[in-house]
């Protein structure tokens, strides 16, 4: 599915060019090593065409990104040595939102049924040292592969990430356990799903 | 230099250290000796803990040879990360298992008891295995003085 649609609250639209650029600069980070052809890029970023043609051009012109031929294919694959890489780290760290740049480091991994911040980050009232919590509900092999992702994103996040996860049975099994009970009670920021329209997958 | 390992560093996530040869082999001892309790036919749920916590000592050993501690605080996730900004290849894909396994060691920790799942189980075991012999010869390469001093890891 091709999203054309804005974040507009998002903190990543305030420190890169483009929120499309912030989900390619996350992209590339959480895929280290990686080489990506056109349309896998967008199969697995949800960028429309346009939006990522543009800013691999962007990226490939400071150098960040490589571009090489494979037989009939273009391939882009991030030159780490590039200094961007290290910059575009350190910006995050410093000034975004941190449940934005995990909700863009999970845009590949669509078989999650939900993920939700909850704890003081989500209430709105974390201390300086307080961790991210993030619940992801999904198949054990989607979450597996979340976390794959996000240990990566670790180490770009302002804060450290303390994760739980659960299928939909276990989810409806455990739905009378105190620890369940409160975090559902409590108030969330939603990653993937929620209430409201589908809005979590969306850039520019 | 790495990139991540640039931010672990600006972010005082990892710390510069200059650990002498034997601050670096005690270390690797304490990895080894942890490595062969967890192989003791224990309880699956504290086989899981020890085998991890051998890996954690590998990762500081290794760091260690390459001049670096984790922080005090978070430094399970700084020395897995630190391990996985000085290696590449096999060493940096078992520390990125392990940080991984690190991120999920909570899922168990709240509501109902699931105990160890047999693949973590397995995950655990393989990746510290794996972990300690890509170290072991990254050690070596680092510190070459300890080459008649630091003991092979057991096999896998």
């Amino acid at each position: 599915m091709k999203v054309r649609a804005t974040a507009p609250h998002s903190s990543l639209s305030a420190l890169f060019s483009s929120l499309a650029m912030a989900r390619l600069v996350v992209f590339f980070l959480v895929h280290p090593g990686g080489r990506f052809h056109l349309r896998e890029l967008q199969r697995r970023t949800r960028l429309s065409s346009a939006s990522l043609q543009k800013e691999l051009g962007r990226m490939c012109a400071v150098g960040a990104l490589q571009r090489e031929r494979e037989g009939e294919r273009t391939v882009y694959a991030a030159d780490e040595d590039n200094g961007c890489w290290h910059a575009w780290m350190l910006l995050m760290r410093a000034g975004a939102d941190p449940v934005d740049v995990v909700r863009e480091a999970l845009v590949d991994v669509p078989g999650l049924d939900l993920a939700f911040v909850f704890g003081s980050v989500a209430r709105g009232e974390p201390l300086p040292d307080s961790d991210l919590d993030l619940f992801l509900v999904g198949p054990p092999e989607e979450r597996r592969r979340a976390m794959g992702l996000l240990v990566d994103a670790d180490v770009f996040l302002p804060r450290r990430l303390d994760v739980i996860g659960r299928d939909r049975e276990e989810l409806t099994a455990e739905a009378e356990s105190g620890f369940l009970r409160r975090v559902m009670d409590q108030p969330k920021r939603w990653v993937v799903g929620g209430p409201g329209p589908d809005r979590q997958r969306s850039a520019a | 230099m790495n990139p991540r390992l640039r931010v672990l560093l600006d972010s005082r996530s990892l710390l510069e250290h200059s650990a002498t040869d034997a601050e670096v082999a005690a270390m690797w001892e304490k990895a080894l000796q942890t490595m062969e309790n967890s192989r003791r036919g224990l309880d699956p749920s504290i086989e899981f803990t020890v085998a991890y916590t051998a890996a954690l000592q590998t990762a500081i050993a290794l760091l260690y040879a390459c001049g670096y501690r984790p922080a005090g605080r978070d430094h399970h996730h700084n020395a897995f990360a630190g391990a996985i900004g000085v290696g590449e290849g096999e060493l940096a894909r078992a520390a990125r298992e392990l940080d991984q396994l690190r991120l999920g060691r909570h899922e168990a920790s709240y509501g109902a008891a699931l105990g160890v799942p047999d693949e973590q189980m397995q995950a655990v075991r393989e990746s510290t295995a794996v972990l300690m012999r890509e170290a072991w010869s990254r050690i070596l390469v680092e510190r070459p003085a300890l080459t008649t001093v630091l003991a092979a890891p057991p096999p896998g």
